[in-house]
């Protein structure tokens, strides 16, 4: 009895200390902002958005900022959920499919004029501007540069004297070459599934962005030549054992690890991991390409995917509040003005999506300035196909891909998996 | 079997708080989630009535299929496992042996640690190169009993049947043992001085009094199994290409990642009424079976 | 003699082939903790090259450890000491009094088990909604609750399953003696049933301890947040501390064995202490 008595004593007493919970206070004439962010901590995870934070705050006193976080999918679970509770962040981080989908069920502020009121497209690189548009309105400003192709280990490609390969005949050669030498040629994981970047670029060399409508419209199957053309070759590089043994049973981040420990030779990611690049053993030694062009393509195939990745946001019921919406395209300003972009680029050295006219110290971030000088060179830009997909059909296409590297589908089978489920939206 | 009388306003102070917490956020849930069901909802937007649409897609579903498989595969090997090696355990750990309380703790540690180094660990122990299974097997000169554990399309259930067997070994020990603990010791003194041996004690002994907790621990094997989700993502993330998924783990992808909320509430529905027609019946066979041998 | 030393010795050689291979795991879980990323997914077999904490410092540093442990236990605490009190009056109510209705107690049993066979995921959506509409979201009390209703339908079968297990006797004298329904409860069975108070009250807090769907789609502020999230800390869109997260896990898990090991003797304490005849 006395055990009984005290556990009930315990736990009105945690009822107790609960029911004081939190109180929003909102002073006079201050203006606080939420941001939804898709990391779960800041500080160490998006440090230029940290910082940035911290620089606006200095200059503007009449604004708070309280920035909740999560890791990646848990964010996008809850702000689906906030959504359609009406109690989504004013500012919210979102990918790109999900972002449309939001704008279009009408959660999200159609900031065209604002955008252009408060001059920030004119501070956005060129190829950024208008990257999350919905009926030719705009939804979302770019958080980062999707900027995707293989990273090479230099030394390894010297000591093999290979050169970058451009053609997919180089490329096969290439991978031939490593793999005589006994050494993995491609780090990839299937099991994060969306680790498919560079192989999206090679879709958009197959006219992927000219069929989009008729694919949309059902005038076109998946089911076509230009695509199964597009499966055949990751199934050539598959037969000539281009990706790791364990590609089904690794994800993204362990081969990473196994690329930057100098035991794979060739690795899929983007402009993302340029720290982490750079503080590896191997920062001096990183080259980049974009992929194989291929002789039966379907036009330009000097493109390359130079985009916006996930997109900031603003819904609409923060917008619906002049001064709230004020204070958030001050914020935006500032981002991705002089002061903000100077901080991406300086203090966090990574690509900054505003035009940045400063220099980068190459002995010292030698990932970074390569980036740079590829991201200006003559290959023409493309988005990227997973952000013009719903998030099924996106999805869908990844497993598709995948399924060819692990040998589970023949390239017919693969297009015919991406039709199916486009069917079921047509 | 109940027959104590008092007045039904103590029944219902006694039944109340239990019936409000799990109406509201467990049966009320269940309900929302239900009507989901027949709808096209994406998660986003509005939500349109779409009639049995999604059950009928579900007969249809290669990857929803190949779930189902797979999530029976594990009931058959993981199932009939766990009973018999958590009863054998707890009847170890009954016994009085130095070094019995870290036994038990650790024997219950894989249960509490985080699933995503149970991924990790396992990971490294079964991956089919370099994994430890596999390379002891090559040492030992038995090449031709490795076996593409994970990743592979056809032994990944089994993989996940062991893992989940090594992970839930002393959650299920444990209520045995605390099973046994109710079993009075002076009929196992009875019966030594009866001249019964200490294994044929337990057959006539310990096994008849367990009788609810043998139910117990069948319908928590049942329903646990029909749950499996983490275990599966962290140790393969259903690949390759979903051909590992268990059905909670497919609805999971379906729901969450694919954006097809509809579509994933149908199967968490069948996922829902297939684990209590089993558990039911179940229930019902063992019930009348103990009616049977009562009369 | 002879026969009885030969058995001991294979008892105890099958015990410790059963903890070693639970243990296994622990241990190399417990050696990759010293080791960097690389040398974890490089050379996952190797032994670390010296035993340097610095996966715990990191994770210290970026972790207000303090903080979530409060938050955890106080979580853990809460729910757990009022789902224990409530199911137990439920359960007593449904393995013992006589109703009108001779099979009611039969289907509220039934009902109450269905939650066993519901997956937590597909409640998300549905108790966010319901905490919208009762003002509790992102607060602990939003998560109490349906830690409460989540764990009703184990407790429920383990309470009534054990109940139904003990003998009737003691309280009938009880009833005859005067005592009504709540000291027949409280003082003459729930001393008796303490291993099964134990093993309740163990795999409850050890479930809220390591909830992790509900928490992480429930809380929002980080001041809140609780130790089953924090491997998220280490997991950003793309990129993953496997040193850090294992270092964090480590940290989580020793508690509770330690909290399973003080609970698991209680259980044996529990029996000698209450007489049980048959």
């Amino acid at each position: 009895m006395k055990k009984l008595a005290s556990i009930l004593i315990v736990m009105l007493a945690s009822f107790a200390l609960l029911a004081t919970g939190s109180s929003e206070s909102s002073s006079d004439g201050r203006v606080t902002i939420t941001i939804g962010e898709h990391v779960a901590n800041i500080e160490t995870q998006s440090p230029h958005v940290a910082k940035i934070i911290s620089g606006f705050l200095a200059e503007n006193p009449d604004v708070d900022i309280q920035v909740s976080g999560s890791e990646v999918s848990e964010h996008l679970t809850k702000m689906r959920l906030a959504a359609q509770n009406d109690s989504l962040p004013d500012i919210i981080w979102l990918e790109q499919p999900i972002a449309k989908e939001m704008a279009a069920a009408g959660y999200l502020h159609d900031m065209t004029d604002d955008l252009e009121a408060y001059g920030i497209n004119d501070s956005l690189l060129p190829g950024l501007v208008h990257s999350c548009t919905v009926d030719g309105r705009d939804y979302g400003l770019p958080s980062e540069i999707m900027m995707v192709g293989f990273f090479y280990n230099k030394t390894m490609f010297d000591e093999l004297g290979l050169s970058e390969p451009e053609t997919f005949d180089e490329f096969i050669s290439v991978i031939d070459s490593i793999h005589a030498a006994g050494i993995t040629p491609i780090a990839i994981g299937a099991r994060s599934n969306y680790s498919v970047w560079a192989f999206q670029s090679m879709l958009t060399r197959y006219g992927f962005f000219e069929k989009l409508p008729a694919l949309e419209s059902g005038e076109l199957s998946w089911v076509n030549d230009d695509f199964i053309h597009f499966f055949e070759k990751v199934a050539t590089m598959r037969d000539h054992h281009a990706f790791s043994t364990n590609v089904a049973t690794q994800d993204y981040f362990e081969a990473k690890e196994v690329f930057l420990a100098g035991n794979a030779a060739i690795f899929n990611s983007g402009a993302w991991d340029i720290a982490a690049f750079e503080a590896s053993p191997i920062a001096h030694e990183m080259g980049f390409f974009w992929g194989p062009t291929f002789t039966d393509g379907v036009g330009d195939q000097r493109i390359a995917i130079k985009t916006s990745g996930g997109v900031y946001c603003i819904s609409e019921k923060a917008a619906k509040d002049p001064s709230k919406l004020d204070a958030i395209m001050r914020f935006f300003s500032y981002y991705y003005g002089e002061p903000g972009t100077k901080i991406i680029a300086e203090e966090t050295f990574a690509l900054p999506t505003s035009r940045y006219n400063g220099q980068i110290d190459e002995s010292q971030h030698p990932v970074l300035s390569e980036m740079i000088k590829k991201l200006n060179d003559d290959w023409a830009s493309t988005k990227e196909p997973f952000s013009s997909l719903s998030t099924n059909v996106g999805n869908t296409l990844f497993d598709a891909i995948f399924g060819v590297i692990n040998g589970i589908y023949t390239p017919e089978q693969a297009c015919q998996v991406v039709e199916d489920a486009m069917a079921l939206e047509r | 079997m109940n027959q104590l009388r008092c007045p039904s306003r103590t029944k219902i102070i006694l039944l109340a708080p239990t019936m409000i917490m799990y109406i509201v956020f467990l049966v009320m849930p269940l309900f929302i989630a239900v009507r989901y069901s027949f709808t096209d909802f994406s998660g986003i937007g509005k939500a349109v009535f779409s009639g049995a649409d999604n059950y009928m897609k579900l007969a249809e579903d290669r990857l929803f299929l190949v779930s189902l498989k797979n999530t029976m595969i594990i009931m058959g090997l993981s199932g009939v496992g766990l009973l018999v090696g958590s009863f054998i355990v707890a009847l170890v750990l009954n016994e009085d042996f130095p070094g019995n309380t870290l036994s038990k703790a650790m024997i219950f540690a894989p249960y509490v640690i985080a699933p995503i180094i149970v991924g990790l660990i396992w990971g490294f122990i079964l991956n089919p190169e370099y994994g430890l299974i596999n390379s002891v097997l090559r040492k030992l000169g038995l090449e031709s009993l490795c076996i593409e554990w994970i990743g592979g399309t056809k032994w990944t259930p089994v993989a996940v049947s062991m893992v989940f067997f090594w992970q839930l070994l002393g959650f299920h020990a444990t209520i045995f043992l605390a099973g046994i603990k109710t079993i009075p010791g002076d009929l196992y003194e009875a019966a030594s001085i009866d001249g019964c041996s200490r294994s044929r004690s337990v057959f006539l002994i310990t096994i008849p009094l367990l009788k609810e907790t043998i139910i117990m621990n069948v319908i928590l094997i049942i329903t646990g199994v029909f749950k499996i989700y983490e275990l599966v993502v962290q140790l393969t993330g259903g690949g390759p290409n979903h051909l590992s998924d268990t059905l909670v783990s497919y609805m999971y992808y379906v729901v969450f990642t694919s954006s097809r909320y509809g579509y994933g509430m149908a199967i968490a529905v069948f996922i829902l009424v297939i684990s209590m027609c089993v558990s039911f019946f179940y229930l019902r066979i063992s019930r009348n079976r103990g009616k049977e041998a009562a009369a | 003699m002879k026969r009885r030393r030969i058995s001991g010795i294979m008892f105890g050689a099958l015990v410790v082939l059963i903890t070693v291979l639970a243990v296994i795991p622990f241990i190399w879980t417990i050696l990759l903790s010293f080791k960097d990323n690389s040398q974890i997914v490089n050379d996952p077999m190797g032994l670390p090259a010296s035993f340097d904490f610095f996966n715990y410092r990191k994770a210290l540093d970026v972790l207000d450890i303090g903080r979530m442990y409060a938050n955890t236990i106080m979580l853990a605490a809460a729910s757990t000491a009022a789902g224990v009190l409530i199911t137990f009056m439920s359960s007593y109510a449904i393995a013992r009094l006589s109703f009108r209705i001779k099979s009611l107690p039969d289907k509220l049993f039934l009902f109450l088990i269905i939650g066993l066979a519901v997956p937590v995921y597909i409640l998300l959506f549905p108790i966010y909604r319901i905490n919208v509409k009762l003002h509790i979201l992102g607060t602990f009390i939003g998560l109490i609750l349906p830690y409460i209703a989540i764990n009703i339908s184990f407790n429920t079968l383990l309470f009534v399953g054990f109940l139904r297990e003990f003998p009737l006797e003691l309280e009938e004298a009880a009833t005859i003696d005067g005592c009504n329904t709540a000291q027949t409860m409280f003082r003459i069975v729930a001393p008796v049933m303490k291993p099964t108070f134990v093993t309740v009250v163990l795999f409850n807090a050890i479930y809220i301890f390591n909830e992790f769907p509900f928490a992480s789609t429930f809380l929002s502020d980080s001041r809140k947040y609780t130790l089953s999230l924090m491997t998220s800390m280490f997991r950003g869109q793309y990129s993953m501390d496997y040193g850090a997260i294992i270092a964090a896990s480590i940290m989580m898990i020793i508690p509770e064995l330690i909290f399973y090991a003080i609970f698991q003797r209680r259980i044996i304490s529990g029996m000698t202490a209450g007489a049980v005849k048959e």
